[in-house]
């Protein structure tokens, strides 16, 4: 029994068995200066104007150009990510209820602070300034949506930073 | 002497007489019984035979020529596979991202082929996605395979089985539907507790291929059948 499992486990890493790895499936860019984001296309599709999209529901039924339900543009920027993101908390209006908050996402070793804000066309922001390692820079990830953006599978973007997928 | 003669003739004329009247009413009937009852099929002349007289089709010597077909009801059941099954089977689908454990019931109506395990299978299922709402796999398949019938009470059986599914999701807030073909193998067996009910369990091993990636899976499938 033990040799027939370590013959199905040898098995599935010849064919490549999909559990375990966070990315799978997923698909790779290459972004602000040689980092690497994961995303899962669909839903996500590069903008013709730059950056990544995703349709909505009518715009894919449809066809016709709609507003996007996600868009994100991934930028790189110098300073600490906490001081940034209290900067860019300290320009946005108090009616738009704006909220930082740290974040440590395990995968891909991101650190960084979020700021969330609903702007008054009832549309979602989050900007995610991540830290890179061994590097004053950061990357910075601007989500604009439809619906909330406090979510795992946004989160699961952010933390996808330079994340490598095992052999 | 004479008239002695002629009265002792006309006594016994009367005596006669009177014997047949009583046969009439009170010993008749069981003449007549006895008439209509040489008539009777042979079969009623059994069932009214005395009991100790009477042989049952077991008591009967072999080879006399007079057996009876043995009507012995564990034949009827043996050598049989279940019809109906219902299962929950657990496997995984590959999903784009973590997760992708599957858990889920299906039923297959099999063809009553004998040692061939032939018949469609339908099932629904869950489709675990750590990240949000799980999502919902509808299933379909066909199964061809061997089923070894035996006077046992377990029918082991090596089927193939090749299908798909339509793999409903939501990501990020949007639904996407997934068409995913897979085909696979298991072997098991089904166990008879009852004439008509079987418990059996299996393993199968399943190749599965959608848009953007392969996966390869173990399944476990636990069972009730009809």
């Amino acid at each position: 029994m033990l040799r027939f499992a370590a013959s199905i486990s040898l098995f599935c890493t010849i064919v490549g068995c999909s559990e375990g790895d966070p990315y799978f499936g997923w698909t790779s860019f290459e972004v602000a200066g040689g980092r690497t984001v994961w995303l899962e296309t669909p839903p996500w599709e590069e903008a013709s104007t730059g950056g990544f999209r995703v349709p909505s529901t009518g715009e894919r039924i449809t066809g016709a150009p709609l507003p996007a339900q996600h868009v994100l543009s991934i930028t790189a920027a110098s300073g600490d990510p906490t001081a940034l993101a209290n900067a860019a908390f300290a320009r946005l209006p108090v009616e738009w209820d704006p909220e930082v908050r740290d974040f440590a996402f395990l995968e891909g070793g991101a650190t960084g602070a979020d700021v969330f804000w609903q702007d008054t066309a009832s549309r979602f922001h989050r900007v995610s300034f991540v830290r890179v390692p061994g590097s004053s820079n950061t990357v910075v990830f601007t989500f604009d949506s439809t619906v909330s953006l406090d979510s795992l599978e946004i989160d699961a973007v952010v933390g996808s930073l330079d994340y490598e997928v095992s052999p | 002497m004479r008239g002695l003669l002629l009265l002792t003739a006309f006594g016994l004329a009367l005596s006669g007489s009177a014997l047949a009247q009583e046969d009439a009413t009170s010993l008749g009937t069981p003449l007549r019984r006895s008439e209509a009852w040489r008539q009777r099929p042979t079969r009623n002349a059994v069932d009214s035979a005395p009991r100790s007289q009477r042989e049952t089709p077991a008591a009967t010597p072999r080879g006399s020529g007079q057996e009876l077909p043995e009507q012995n009801p564990e034949t009827e059941t043996e050598n049989t596979a279940p019809r109906l099954l219902g299962e929950y089977a657990t496997y995984s689908l590959p999903t784009a991202g973590p997760g992708g454990r599957v858990h889920g019931f299906a039923f297959a109506p099999l063809f009553p082929t004998g040692r061939l395990r032939l018949g469609p299978r339908l099932g629904f299922a869950t489709r675990q996605y750590p990240l949000g709402e799980n999502d919902l796999v509808i299933r379909a398949d066909a199964l061809i395979g061997y089923q070894h019938l035996s006077s046992s009470a377990f029918v082991p059986y090596l089927q193939a089985f090749v299908g798909g599914a339509f793999v409903f999701t939501r990501r990020i807030s949007v639904p996407i539907r997934e068409d995913v073909f897979f085909f696979g193998a298991e072997l098991g067996t089904d166990i008879r507790l009852h004439p008509k009910f079987f418990f059996g369990v299996g393993l199968s091993l399943q190749f599965s291929r959608r848009e953007v990636a392969n996966g390869t899976s173990l399944g476990l499938h636990v069972r009730v059948g009809f």
